[in-house]
């Protein structure tokens, strides 16, 4: 064999994680039957996870989580934590056509983000057949909100907060007039949206969303936990165990109106 | 003059990909040129986050995928 002086790559013919370890067959030959393929898949399981194979639990819940900063047309640097519009609307396409999910639970931690995304993602949810329920966590801040709300049931936790505040723009504006008009119209758009989807009054949301003095360089209130179900905009205060029974008794009645209709 | 003043620090950016894994998709963290480290996985199913073989942190080989 040869002399090998650099540590970092392994000599030809040696497993580089583990050099007392024969080498790894070279890959699959013709030869090789199908069923001997997966006796070396199996083996190569219990050398490297030290398991045969994990058994798939069939589960009638699926869960997304809206973490991060909800990224629209503009790619983020890697370092953002994100929630990705491409990654959350095939996934609630497939949560609707799989007769085998029967409910969503969302889990929100987000700072907000793109508003058309955000709105986006809301609409989705809304608009599922399948029952649906959101955990706020931490944070459901600005377009956390509608986000929050679309769900069938929505649940805060009591530590948690959600900033209301206006739609904001940043970078260069072309045409104040007409740029003034679209902001408004999209702020109405959130606003129809929220108080729509939760028991919210508007004058009440309005009135969240244009308060001074609260924070500290935005206009706009921070609501915690019990405000927001004493506001109307989420419906209970609760964690992840009153959101799986809330969900499961939601999918059961909705089994029942379907059963009887049949 | 320190060194580092006239030499910063290249900040460091890993190179993230995503891939479909053992009927996962995943955000997986170019460690090497062999190997790729799972940095998220990107499912609405509760279970696939209980399969150890899809743990953040695990290793893929390339030759794996």
């Amino acid at each position: 064999m040869l002399h090998n002086d650099n540590p970092v790559v392994a000599p030809p013919g040696v497993n580089p994680e583990n050099p007392q370890a024969p080498a790894e067959q070279p890959a699959d030959t013709p030869k090789r039957s199908r069923q001997a393929k997966k006796a070396s898949a199996t083996v190569e399981n219990i050398q490297e996870l030290g398991t045969t194979e994990i058994p798939t639990a069939k589960t009638n819940i699926h869960v997304m989580t809206i973490i991060g900063q909800i990224e629209g047309h503009m790619v983020l640097p890697p370092q953002n934590k994100t929630t990705k519009y491409e990654h959350i609307m095939p996934q609630l396409v497939a949560i609707e056509q799989n007769p085998e999910i029967e409910g969503v639970m969302l889990l929100l931690n987000t700072v907000g983000g793109d508003v058309e995304a955000g709105l986006a993602i809301a609409e989705m949810i809304s608009s599922l057949s399948k029952p649906s329920v959101s955990i706020v966590l931490g944070g459901g801040h600005s377009i956390g909100a509608p986000i929050a709300v679309s769900a069938t049931h929505s649940f805060i936790v009591e530590s948690a907060t959600m900033t209301i505040h206006p739609i904001r723009l940043t970078g260069l504006v072309i045409g104040a007039q007409s740029s003034f008009d679209y902001l408004e119209k999209m702020q109405e758009r959130v606003n129809k949206f929220v108080v729509s989807h939760s028991r919210i009054t508007e004058k009440k949301w309005k009135e969240l969303l244009y308060k001074t003095g609260e924070l500290s360089r935005d206009i706009g209130t921070s609501v915690g936990g019990k405000d927001a179900v004493h506001y109307g905009l989420i419906d209970e205060i609760g964690g992840v165990s009153q959101a799986m029974e809330k969900l499961q008794q939601l999918v059961a009645a909705k089994k029942e109106v379907k059963g009887l209709k049949q | 003059m320190p060194m580092d003043a006239v030499f910063p620090a290249e900040p460091f950016e890993p190179v993230y990909e995503e891939i479909e894994y053992l009927g996962a998709k995943m955000i997986v963290e170019k460690t090497a040129p062999d190997h790729r480290q799972i940095v998220r996985i990107i499912s609405s199913n509760p279970q696939d986050y209980l399969r150890s073989e899809l743990q953040p942190g695990q290793l893929i080989k390339n030759s794996r995928i």
